[in-house]
């Protein structure tokens, strides 16, 4: 498969060096990150929780009564429903871990001296951007899908 | 636990510029290459977005008129929120490629401030709604326990 970035040319002079400024700034951004992967993880468990009790439920609502045409349809796709929403949670919850990784891994770098971390840290962060990348397009290709679909729909109970 | 009354990069060892022993690896800069394509991507899907969001406002407020103002503030607002984070996610981009192109410092740095700017907008931004959403919470047992 390819991607975006196949096709970088390695530069044989190497002048660019990691100042203060530029090493105070990854510090900074890696306190953000760490935080907002936090957020992440907590917001994914919440997700999971309400995505397993969603036929608990459905249940509870049928008992209580609540029949209609757009419940049953629901209950009828509540399985396919749970797997998508669990394959969405498990997409975030790897993206929040490649945050998390990219913080930890700039943290030990900075504070330790670790090449191989500083190198972990980026390969983290371009594998965030790359998947999240790799989302937004399959996402933008659903809406598109979905379009034509509806527009189709349309065209043919008209016509 | 760290002290979190401390600014975020209290603990960051106010060294001299050079030499330090991390180095800028071409493996690195690879990566580098790769993230700011990447991120120029969403800086242009962010553009996109707020062209949009320019296009629906300019019809909504030369349509509706008056009677159109609230959706008109509701507009203004996505685009204000929606702005900053595009902006430094572009300037990203664009800064690390001309680092990694013509070996500059000092675009690599301003690359980073970007970088650094996109984290805190976006971590206060998170921070502020989970207050938001801590208070509705507050106020919706409140509410709950005066009523039952």
């Amino acid at each position: 498969m390819e991607y975006l970035d196949q096709d970088f040319q390695a530069n044989t002079t190497n002048q660019l060096e990691p100042t203060r400024l530029i090493r105070q700034d990854w510090h900074t951004t890696a306190r953000w990150a760490n935080f907002l992967a936090i957020v992440w993880f907590i917001f994914v468990a919440i997700g999971l929780l309400g995505t397993l009790s969603l036929g608990t439920a459905m249940e509870q609502l049928a008992l209580l009564g609540a029949d209609s045409p757009g419940l049953e349809l629901l209950m009828s796709q509540t399985t396919a429903l749970t797997i998508i929403v669990l394959a969405i949670l498990a997409f975030y919850s790897a993206l929040a871990l490649f945050q998390f990784r990219f913080a930890k891994n700039m943290r030990d770098a900075l504070q330790f001296t670790n090449q191989d971390a500083l190198e972990q840290s980026w390969l983290q962060f371009r594998n965030l951007l790359r998947w999240s990348g790799i989302f937004v397009i399959a996402l933008i290709v659903l809406y598109g899908v979905l379009l034509v679909f509806v527009a189709t729909s349309v065209m043919g109970s008209r016509g | 636990m760290d002290n979190q009354s401390q600014p975020l990069d209290a603990d960051l060892q106010p060294g001299a510029n050079q030499p330090h022993g991390l180095r800028i690896s071409q493996t690195i800069r690879r990566y580098w290459y790769e993230s700011s394509r990447w991120a120029f991507f969403f800086a242009v899907l962010g553009f996109l977005y707020l062209g949009l969001v320019l296009l629906i406002f300019s019809t909504a407020s030369s349509k509706l008129g008056a009677a159109g103002l609230p959706v008109v503030l509701v507009l203004l607002f996505v685009g204000a929120l929606v702005f900053p984070p595009v902006w430094f996610i572009f300037q990203f981009a664009q800064n690390i490629q001309k680092a990694l192109r013509h070996e500059d410092n000092q675009a690599a740095a301003v690359g980073f401030q970007n970088l650094r700017r996109l984290y805190q907008f976006i971590g206060v931004l998170t921070a502020i709604l989970l207050g938001f959403y801590g208070i509705t919470l507050i106020f919706t047992f409140l509410f709950m326990a005066t009523a039952g």
